[in-house]
């Protein structure tokens, strides 16, 4: 009876503990809006608008982003035209991937008067995810003019060029980039927009510390020396491109075991369907 | 604590928090997981280059452009989308609306003057047909006359024949006295596209030699097989699909025309399954003759296509990645 008692009070009693705990913390929470709603109820607009703003601007950096839509557009209600709420707003809707609304409320901060440079950016940012690189980089220029240094347009506007393929435009942007921000991720960028252009000896000057730097670093080894090429594959992967160096030497065996490496493993990525094709042709 | 070190402190604090905003800030622009952080994305990249750098031994890549009106402008956002992502195009075959792009493509137009003409294009500027004219149609003697499509054409083609073309080109017209499909692979471009797309009922059937040909989209509306005939190793198809539940069948016309894309749809079925990758552009709220919205068109083909560069290129290397490795030149 004891041993029963026991077992159910260390299976439940933590359960049950939680739930008091969130019950009550939700509990907290009510508790504050309701006490907010009522304190706010007789303020004034400007007050009003303030406290929401307020609001949302936490919700927001927790990442709650519907939360803070729901207090903008409170906000936003009391005055139409504010611009500064609708840039939030815009900020909200990007963040929370609601391209359309997020366009719209940006749209509307500019018409508002708002001069914001961030509300370019966060419009270069969309255009970009729905694919529409023209308009993205017109919105990245239009920040430029205002913040000539601006990194995050260079930024925007260097990944831009890259996925239109126009990779010299690209490199030049990242390179200014670097200039200022000497990150191992702009290392890499410059490396591998090199390796793509074929300049290999520029390539290696900015390998990197990243994942993606080994496998760049073997693929340039691999075009300049694949016996050196070998000696330096050092990272788990690597084992596609350690493969195809041994096929480069004729060396099936060992291909072989790199490639049943990549065909054993769980994920399903590109590296493991060419190793499972390979292996097929090899056999 | 002096007053000074309190200020001090609080000053640095400032600088500090900041400098943390900017860096939350920063980080909601560009979250951590770069992009080449996943390796598929950097394998891709790199064997790609090799693929390319393949030469004359690389595998022949053609694009098989459908039929569809006014929603073909479409094709023209996906040509701009495959040549940006430097998806080599070989081979183009089209018909109706996909032999007018893709033959201009395949003459070494460029995508951005193409583009130009899609936006400014107009029924006035490729017909004589207006308004009183298209409610005439069913009742009058005779179609409209395809000289002023023809002249469009010679105009931003010249006298091109196929075997001056930079890219290996082909269209599909239909014999309207035997029903044959009649492949255009040789001779004068400028007519072969034009009589790709001379829609039946509106255009006066072309005559050639003993034939009277119309256009191809009424046996063949995304011709895989002709690329195959010509030397294809890997086809992408792309066919401009419309959803007829959106459009009212109002009278004789439209319901001749209706009839005639339901049947083309049943034939493009086969064709699609024999594609390699299949591109199918948003433009299905969009009619046959609504030429005022080739701007959208091309932005659906745009968008459609380059939201699947990267399956279509891990497809070609599925494919075809013994022949990187092993068969090097």
């Amino acid at each position: 009876m004891k041993k029963i008692l026991c077992f159910l009070l260390s299976t439940f009693l933590p359960f049950y503990l939680a739930t008091c705990l969130l019950y009550s913390e939700i509990d907290k929470i009510a508790e504050k809006r309701a006490d907010s709603s009522y304190s706010i109820q007789s303020k004034s607009k400007k007050e009003k608008i303030k406290f929401y703003v307020s609001e949302g601007n936490e919700h927001l950096i927790r990442g709650e982003y519907s939360d803070a839509i729901d207090f903008y557009n409170k906000a936003r209600e009391l005055k139409k035209k504010n611009s500064n709420v609708l840039f939030l707003l815009g900020e909200a809707y990007r963040l929370a991937d609601m391209k359309e609304e997020a366009i719209n409320s940006y749209e509307k901060a500019l018409e508002f008067g708002s001069k914001d440079i961030r509300i370019y950016l966060g419009l270069g940012n969309i255009f970009k995810l729905k694919y529409l690189y023209n308009e993205s980089e017109e919105f990245y220029d239009r920040a430029l003019k205002d913040e000539e240094n601006n990194i995050t347009a260079l930024r925007g506007l260097a990944e831009a060029y890259e996925t239109e393929g126009r990779y010299q435009k690209s490199l030049l942007l990242y390179e200014k980039i670097y200039s200022v921000d000497s990150s191992h991720e702009m290392k890499f960028k410059i490396a591998f927009l090199n390796v793509l252009i074929g300049n290999y000896d520029k390539a290696e000057k900015y390998i990197g510390s990243l994942p993606g730097s080994k496998i760049l670093n073997g693929y340039i080894n691999i075009k300049k020396n694949p016996n050196l090429a070998l000696k330096e594959f050092t990272s788990t992967n690597e084992h596609l491109l350690k493969a195809l160096v041994y096929l480069e030497m004729k060396n099936t065996v060992d291909a072989k075991k790199d490639l049943e490496i990549l065909i054993n493993q769980d994920e399903n990525t590109l590296s493991k369907r060419l190793a499972t094709i390979l292996y097929k042709d090899l056999n | 604590m002096p007053q000074d070190e309190v200020l001090n402190k609080f000053k640095t604090i400032n600088i500090k928090l900041k400098i943390l905003l900017l860096a939350i800030y920063c980080s909601l622009f560009f979250p951590p997981a770069n992009l080449y952080s996943n390796n598929d994305n950097l394998i891709r990249e790199l064997l790609w280059k090799d693929f390319l750098s393949l030469g004359k031994n690389r595998p022949r890549v053609a694009v098989v452009l459908g039929g569809g009106g006014a929603r073909g402008f479409a094709h023209i956002g996906v040509l701009k989308a495959l040549e940006e992502s430097k998806i080599p195009i070989d081979i183009i075959v089209g018909t109706s609306a996909g032999a007018l792009i893709g033959g201009l493509y395949a003459s070494g137009m460029e995508i951005s003057e193409i583009e130009e003409i899609g936006s400014d294009i107009g029924w006035n500027k490729i017909s004589n047909l207006s308004f009183f004219k298209m409610l005439t149609l069913i009742t009058a003697d005779s179609l409209i006359s395809h000289r002023k499509l023809e002249v469009y054409l010679e105009k931003h083609i010249g006298k091109k024949r196929f075997d001056e073309l930079n890219i290996s080109f082909a269209c599909i017209a239909c014999d309207i006295k035997t029903g044959e499909r009649i492949v255009f692979k040789d001779g004068d471009v400028g007519f072969a596209m034009m009589v790709s797309a001379t829609i039946p009922g509106v255009f006066k059937p072309v005559e050639y030699r003993h034939r009277l040909l119309i256009d191809g989209g009424v046996v063949n509306n995304l011709p895989v097989d002709i690329a195959k005939v010509l030397g294809a190793d890997f086809i992408i198809a792309v066919y401009p699909e419309a959803d007829f539940s959106l459009f009212e069948v109002k009278n004789v016309l439209t319901t001749l025309y209706r009839v005639i894309n339901i049947q083309g749809n049943f034939l493009v079925e086969d064709q699609l399954n024999n594609a390699d990758f299949a591109v199918i552009p948003d433009v299905k709220s969009v009619s046959d003759i609504e030429l005022n919205r080739s701007e959208e068109c091309i932005e659906a083909g745009l968008i459609s296509t380059r939201s699947k560069v990267n399956n279509i290129k891990d497809k070609v290397l599925e494919k075809y990645i013994s022949k990187i490795v092993l068969n090097k030149p």
